[in-house]
């Protein structure tokens, strides 16, 4: 998960200077984005900018669809997976990014 | 709307039902139209009186477009030694004479107008109101009294009327050409006394407001529409009020002469004092008018006269023709118009058979008429839409300076194309009407000059000026990468088109829509595009209040300077860094790692850009846009070179050393540089990274790389079991081949013998060379030096600048490392290819071995064994070596080369034994087995 506090780096002072560092640090990488909507996105990190714009390859969307039963008031969560080979993704409806966890 | 609809059916012309499609039985222009109608032709010679004795319309349209091209907003609205406003006072003025009553006045200017022009055609808020009766003239009266019927459709004389304009329209040329002799009131008379010349008559109408009283007299043939009783179609009370208002209005501009100098263009939406009475008699002496917006009434009526006749469309066009005079009401203009209509009724009615009538007439004050200068049907009526009162509140022909209206006047009646909303209007008229008829316009004819020029200029001023970047490279990268990759492309393609090149729409515009179509209209709009890139240039980017042409204030924050959210404040003091305890392991954390990454992408992103932009003494310096400009070229003029270089040689020394290949690390721990590798992004940005090195960095890279070869996680075997860790290590593995070997290749490809032997000796002794050779880098890097190796010894690698008498000593050396290799791998060649050390097809799901060791992608694995066997085979420097090696790998041979179905891989078997000079292809060799 995205770590907003910033680590120092060794040798340079300014590791992650600002927040978004670390999604800098996560450019080409497949990343993990929380949309609003229930929709998560995984995808290969390829662009992005202050408004948290991302541009994001191959791309898997998940998005979570409730579906209420009309007779029985029962709620059926499913996920429907969607795939884009390229997806821009507008920064007003991100939550998080997540940057992929490493061994 | 009642109301209205009356009031429109008391329109002359307007209202009047067309049944008979006139014949017209002559080639005058207004015969092209084919109007029947004699009210339609009764507006028409209306019209034509006032496009004529307002050439003014023309000038004020001239003045519009004037405004509206230069846009100048100095003119004060209120300042009274404004021409227009004196002239707008004098409306208001004659009108007060008219009614008598500065509260009707007021009334009407100030509520019955509709300011917004839209509110008329919506609702028709502002009804017209009963005038004071003491106003209505008698004629009107007479008018509504009359008996003898008042058939709207028998007053389509068609005919006649066109007969009659016949007659008129040469002379309307002659009024126009007349036009700067001021004709006033008396010459007026006294032209009205030839009653056989139409000219004057059509140049001028005069007459005092008793005149027009006459004008509605019954015993002119067209009388208004008659009082309820006798009309053929019913008409309500607020019919005959809305009638007997216009009559009045009539009457009111009746006795303004049109005079050519008057130039006021009542554009009352715009005037915000409009409503006020005017000091009384302040502008007596002002008593020229013209009815330039007549012109636009008469557009609507010439367009109600092309729409198809009939029933229901009269109640339209009675609709449209009350909701302008909604709009208009308390315009002297308007009043103007109807005066004309009557008039012209009036000499119609001479042409008839009545001749009493006539004579009655004659002896009436002088009563003129101008038939209207028609040059061109659709083109006057542009030119006189564009004076219509519906204009947005945004008027920006507002802004006329005195200069500007003074210079109109001498434009005089030039064609001008339809600008400003004109169109609009024209829609709206169009829609007027139930019109049936497809229309045939094209798109573009239809929304052609919906903008004024002005107004597009305006538009693309401000978009170019948001396009003009000091750093074309950073703020609109893409584009100029794909036009500088694409300019070839076009050159060649529109060779013919007369477009300048690297201009945009804006800049188009700009420069193709000038007025005239000179060359030298052309150079002045290129150096105004110069000089606003230029302009923009110099500004400030960001923080300033406001854009020119932007229309208000803009907001400070923008694209390129975003309103600032957040204050974060990096570690500042030192401290903070050394208090990690992190600093002095030699183990570099993942982020660190990255971030690594990202400044070595940061730099070389740098040195691109400042390599593409070149030294600053080869940049072209005056050209403006040129497209490698950057900020840090342009400031330095005379030292810049060596600044540049010097900058180049800092990014190139920041960039080693976020590279960190020459950081000295124990042997017993992963290299930074090979940390580095293991990310992809870092495995691709080597390519780029080398571009930038020295020679020396490049080798010492390389070596660091061969020597750390153990760390780097692409020469490790492959995962054993899961899937997708296999499937992404092939990528990974695929990557480096694709961008890590290729440059190194390229690099050593270049190296003199002792290079490669030096690079030999730290593989081997730092690697094993059976798990070396059995990785795909590392058989590639073997390859790679066994080729170059080869190449020296045969002296046809020197191209690289290496000398071609290699020293004895190296040559040496170099069969040492040889020998030692070749013995290394020893009875494990035919191990080396994947297809045999591969698990089992059932425990590898990824591709690489899908079937039993013979699918297409294990056998391109296969290809990098063939070759590097090939390479050691060329290099055998026994015949043993060349023994050993057939032997070991003759299984494999055969293998290969009974699935002859592939052609790929025979291809590699044909290349390893050309390469051991046998002489001999897998077919053969197959054969030759007996098998």
């Amino acid at each position: 998960m995205a770590d907003p506090a910033p680590t120092t780096g060794a040798s340079d002072t300014r590791d992650t200077a600002e927040p978004l560092d670390l999604v800098r640090l996560s450019l080409d990488e497949r990343v993990y984005v929380k949309m609003r909507g229930d929709r998560e996105l995984k995808g290969r990190l390829h662009a992005y900018d202050q408004h948290m714009n991302m541009v994001l390859g191959e791309a898997e969307e998940f998005v979570t669809v409730v579906d209420v039963n009309e007779d029985t008031y029962e709620e059926v969560v499913r996920i429907v997976k969607k795939e884009h080979e390229m997806l821009f993704v507008r920064g007003d409806g991100v939550i998080l990014i997540s940057p992929p966890t490493r061994a | 709307m009642a109301s209205f609809f009356g009031f429109e059916t008391t329109m002359p012309g307007r209202g009047a039902p067309r049944p008979t499609a006139g014949g017209g039985t002559h080639n005058s222009r207004r015969g092209g139209r084919g109007g029947g109608d004699a009210f339609g032709e009764e507006l028409g010679g209306q019209f034509e009186a006032d496009s004529d004795d307002a050439f003014s319309g023309s000038k004020l349209d001239e003045q519009m477009e004037r405004k509206f091209a230069y846009g100048q907003h100095e003119a004060g609205v209120d300042e009274g030694n404004n021409d227009i406003n004196a002239l707008e006072d004098d409306n208001e003025d004659l009108n007060d004479e008219t009614f008598g009553d500065v509260a009707s006045d007021r009334d009407k200017l100030g509520n019955d107008f509709d300011f917004s022009a839209g509110n008329a055609r919506i609702s028709g808020a502002p009804l017209p109101r009963d005038p004071p009766s003491q106003y209505r003239p008698a004629g009107v009266r007479a008018a509504l009294t009359d008996d003898r019927g008042f058939n709207l459709q028998r007053m389509d004389a068609a005919g006649e009327a066109e007969q009659y304009r016949d007659q008129w329209e040469p002379n309307a040329r002659e009024s126009i050409q007349r036009r700067p002799s001021e004709l006033n009131r008396d010459n007026l008379a006294e032209i009205w006394t030839k009653p056989a010349s139409p000219t004057v008559q059509d140049m001028h109408m005069n007459g005092a407001p008793q005149f027009q009283q006459q004008h509605y007299s019954p015993q002119l043939g067209y009388p208004p529409p008659p009082p309820p009783s006798q009309q053929q179609r019913p008409m309500s009370v607020s019919d005959i009020e809305a009638m007997m208002l216009r009559m009045q209005r009539a009457k009111v501009d009746h006795r303004h002469a049109t005079d050519p100098d008057s130039v006021r263009t009542p554009r009352e939406p715009t005037r915000p004092n409009q409503g006020f009475p005017p000091p009384p008699g302040m502008y007596n002496h002002l008593v020229d008018m013209n009815a330039p917006i007549n012109a636009a009434e008469l557009e609507a009526e010439y367009r109600a006269r092309q729409a198809p006749r009939g029933h229901p469309q009269q109640q339209f066009m009675n609709q449209h023709s009350a909701m302008a005079m909604a709009m208009r009401q308390g315009s002297p203009p308007l009043q103007h118009l109807q005066q004309q209509h009557l008039q012209q009724q009036q000499q119609q009615q001479q042409h008839r058979p009545q001749g009493a009538l006539q004579n009655e007439q004659m002896g009436t004050p002088p009563r003129i008429e101008s038939p209207i200068m028609y040059p061109d049907a659709d083109r006057g009526y542009d030119d006189h839409h564009v004076q219509r009162g519906p204009r947005p509140p945004m008027q920006l022909g507002n802004f006329l300076p005195q200069s500007h209206h003074e210079h109109q006047h001498q434009r005089g009646n030039q064609n001008r194309p339809m600008q400003g909303y004109a169109r609009m209007d024209q829609r709206y008229v169009h829609r007027a009407y139930p019109d049936n008829r497809p229309d045939i316009r094209t798109r573009e004819e239809k929304y052609k000059g919906t903008m004024t020029q002005y107004e597009k200029e305006l538009i693309a001023k401000i978009q170019i000026s948001q396009l003009v970047t000091d750093n074309p490279y950073r703020d609109d990268f893409y584009y100029i990468v794909y036009t500088s990759l694409t300019a070839a492309n076009e050159q060649a393609a529109d060779e013919s088109g007369k477009a300048p090149k690297g201009l945009n729409w804006q800049q188009s515009l700009l420069m193709d829509q000038t007025r005239g179509n000179g060359p030298n209209v052309t150079n002045r709009m290129q150096q105004q595009m110069q000089r606003l890139i230029e302009g923009r240039k110099a500004k400030p980017k960001g923080n300033s209040l406001s854009l020119e042409g932007a229309l208000g204030k803009i907001s400070l924050s923008s694209v390129r300077n975003p309103r600032q959210l957040l204050q974060v404040k990096g570690p500042s003091s030192p401290k903070d860094g050394k208090a990690l305890s992190a600093h002095d392991s030699p183990l570099l954390t993942t982020k660190q790692l990255l971030r690594r990454i990202e400044n070595v992408y940061s730099k070389v992103l740098e040195l691109e850009i400042m390599k593409r932009a070149g030294p600053p003494a080869a940049r072209v310096e005056n050209n403006v846009d040129d497209a490698t400009d950057n900020i840090e070229g342009r400031d330095e003029a005379k030292d810049s070179e060596q600044e540049w270089t010097a900058r180049f040689e800092e990014h190139r020394a920041n960039m080693w050393k976020e590279l960190g290949v020459s950081e000295q690390v124990p042997l017993n721990y992963p290299h930074p540089f090979t940390a580095l590798l293991a990310f992809g992004k870092g495995k691709k940005v080597i390519p780029r990274v080398f571009r930038f090195l020295t020679r020396d960095q490049s080798l010492a890279l390389i070596s660091t790389l061969l020597s750390r070869l153990e760390t780097l996680d692409v020469c490790q075997p492959p995962a054993a079991g899961a899937g997708a860790a296999t499937s992404a290590h092939a990528a990974d593995v695929e990557l480096f081949m694709a961008n890590v070997v290729p440059t190194v290749v390229s690099v050593v490809m270049e190296c003199p013998l002792f290079v490669v032997n030096a690079c030999m000796r730290i593989l081997l002794e730092r690697h094993n060379m059976v798990w070396l050779a059995k990785s795909k880098p590392g058989l590639a890097f073997l390859t790679m030096f066994l080729s170059r190796a080869e190449m020296i010894k045969q002296g046809a690698g020197a191209g690289g600048g290496s000398d071609f008498s290699v020293p004895e000593q190296e040559l040496h050396m170099w069969t040492e490392i040889y020998n030692f290799l070749f013995a290394s791998l020893h009875n494990h060649f035919s191990s080396l290819f994947p297809s045999s050390s591969s698990p089992p097809p059932s425990l590898t799901p990824n591709t690489e071995a899908v079937s039993a060791g013979a699918t297409p992608a294990n056998v391109a694995g296969d290809v990098y064994v063939w070759q590097f066997l090939a390479a050691l085979a060329v290099g055998a420097t026994t015949v043993e070596h060349q023994r050993v090696l057939l032997t070991e790998v003759r299984d494999k041979v055969l293998e290969t080369a009974r699935r002859s179905d592939d052609a790929k891989s025979l291809a590699n078997v044909d290349l390893f034994l050309n390469a051991l000079g046998l002489g001999i292809d897998a077919r053969q060799l197959v054969n030759m087995s007996g098998f």
